[in-house]
């Protein structure tokens, strides 16, 4: 609000301002207690924490921790892990959604849009935990229905869960299959929004489908397309622990160790505290960094940002 | 917008046509396939699973597998215990957002400037996508306590916010 613009509407409304105030307080206060106070326990990421002396009896050590997460052999493998199947995971299931929102939105017969769209949602609604357990007795060695299939075929049988080639492609494709119909309902939401009369005029103009599809409809969706990537792009390092870690075994740790799970074993089991916060943080500064990139490029290059 | 029948297409869009349809009939199966597959396994037999015989329907139906289920106690306690977190969780997520949303797009003018961070924290939380607030220019009787907001353009044009098709969770 300008200064000039300071008027005696200005004062009628300051009258309730208050009340607004008030309400808003409930949601502050509550992410002041349960998300910004525990924040505090960042500083372990710099003490060598005893649970003898507490949490600020501990002495300081500095960076200790975090110059041995980002040296120690072990670690820098977990790092390049999370990258790489944090970017895998972005490359496949970034632009499937909107491939599939698009085809959906050319189909003719409603009847078989809606039953193409309430398929797809439907992985969406399974638990990872069902989901991983589904893979595990679908990809078994011996009893699952896929080596069936292929030893049917005269192929070689595939130890999938036990393959550390496999890991990555199993990781991101069952991704694919849960979550590209759920991904997809925004865009296909953006395209039912797209102005007919364009497609109209385009038409008119001797455009074919293709053409439609590439010059009215993605420019129309592309704010939406740039703030999904947004999110997306900072998501790549926060690879969400609980599939990861319910996928994990002792074959293919090599390529499953992400830094949340790596976190979670230093951390929870080993008791490291003060490494597992070092670890942990850095996780959340380079996705924190990752967003800010992004949105800045996404802002100076399409103008559409999320703040 | 009318849609041409398929006769009158042109050769490429008939291709076109074709070729959508393929495609999500492909998608189709392959994304119903596993799901109608473990729905058939936890109706067959064991020994029929584990020897393949089952491929797309169930095979020696029983209801071994579901009577297991639910007379396992722990199962039905994890039951009431996720029925329980997620009724809890979801009104409290429900009530701190519409909290939020509330006073942002309705009363505190210039309060925006002043949230931004909090505002930046649900974001990152992704609980909530920037909220769109729609108005009608010609019912003043939305706005409660009374309040005058003609001069909201000012405030609008301020609003660089990207508008997205309502709530969201991109997770």
């Amino acid at each position: 609000m300008s200064k000039k613009s300071k008027s005696t509407l200005q004062k009628k409304r300051g009258k309730y301002n208050w009340q607004f105030w008030a309400i808003i307080a409930v949601p502050v206060i509550y992410a002041f207690i349960f998300a910004y106070i525990p924040m505090g326990g960042i500083v372990l990421a710099f003490k060598d924490y005893s649970i003898r002396k507490g949490i600020l009896g501990s002495p300081w050590v500095g960076l200790r921790y975090f110059k041995q997460f980002l040296t120690s052999t072990s670690s820098t493998t977990v790092i390049a892990n999370t990258f790489i199947l944090g970017i895998y995971s972005l490359l496949v299931n970034f632009p499937f959604p909107i491939l599939f929102a698009v085809l959906v939105n050319e189909l003719r017969s409603v009847k078989f849009k809606k039953a193409v769209q309430f398929v797809s949602y439907a992985p969406y609604f399974i638990s990872t935990v069902v989901l991983v357990g589904m893979m595990m007795q679908m990809m078994d060695l011996r009893t699952g229905i896929f080596n069936k299939i292929l030893t049917a075929l005269g192929l070689q049988a595939v130890n999938f869960f036990g393959d550390p080639k496999c890991f990555r492609g199993l990781y991101v494709w069952s991704g694919l299959w849960q979550s590209m119909g759920y991904n997809s309902i925004i865009y296909i939401a953006a395209l039912a929004g797209v102005n007919p009369e364009l497609k109209e005029a385009a038409t008119v103009d001797g455009a074919s489908r293709l053409q439609r599809i590439l010059h009215v409809d993605l420019p129309s969706i592309m704010p939406t397309i740039v703030i999904m990537l947004i999110f997306s792009c900072s998501s790549i390092v926060n690879i969400g622990f609980d599939k990861v870690y319910l996928m994990q075994n002792s074959m293919n740790a090599s390529v499953s160790e992400v830094i949340s799970t790596y976190v979670y074993k230093v951390g929870l089991i080993n008791s490291d505290f003060g490494f597992s916060t070092a670890a942990g943080l850095f996780q959340s500064l380079v996705s924190f960094a990752l967003l800010v990139v992004v949105n800045k490029v996404a802002k100076k290059v399409t103008e559409t940002s999320l703040w | 917008m009318e849609h041409i029948k398929f006769k009158y297409m042109s050769t490429g869009e008939k291709i076109f046509t074709i070729v959508d349809y393929i495609l999500m009939i492909f998608v189709l199966v392959v994304i119903a396939y596993p799901i109608i597959y473990i729905i058939s396994a936890s109706f067959s037999s064991p020994q029929a699973v584990i020897s393949g015989k089952v491929v797309l329907w169930p095979v020696d139906v029983t209801l071994r597998g579901y009577k297991a289920v639910f007379n396992n106690p722990k199962i039905m306690t994890g039951f009431r215990n996720s029925i329980f977190y997620t009724v809890v969780g979801t009104f409290i997520n429900i009530v701190m957002t519409m909290c939020c949303a509330f006073p942002l797009s309705e009363g505190i003018h210039g309060a925006e400037q002043d949230l931004r961070l909090f505002r930046l924290h649900h974001v990152l939380q992704r609980r909530t996508g920037p909220h769109v607030h729609p108005r009608d220019e010609t019912r003043p009787d939305q706005f409660p306590l009374g309040h005058d907001h003609s001069d909201r353009h000012v405030h609008l044009q301020h609003d660089h916010r990207p508008h997205l098709y309502g709530q969201f969770d991109p997770g």
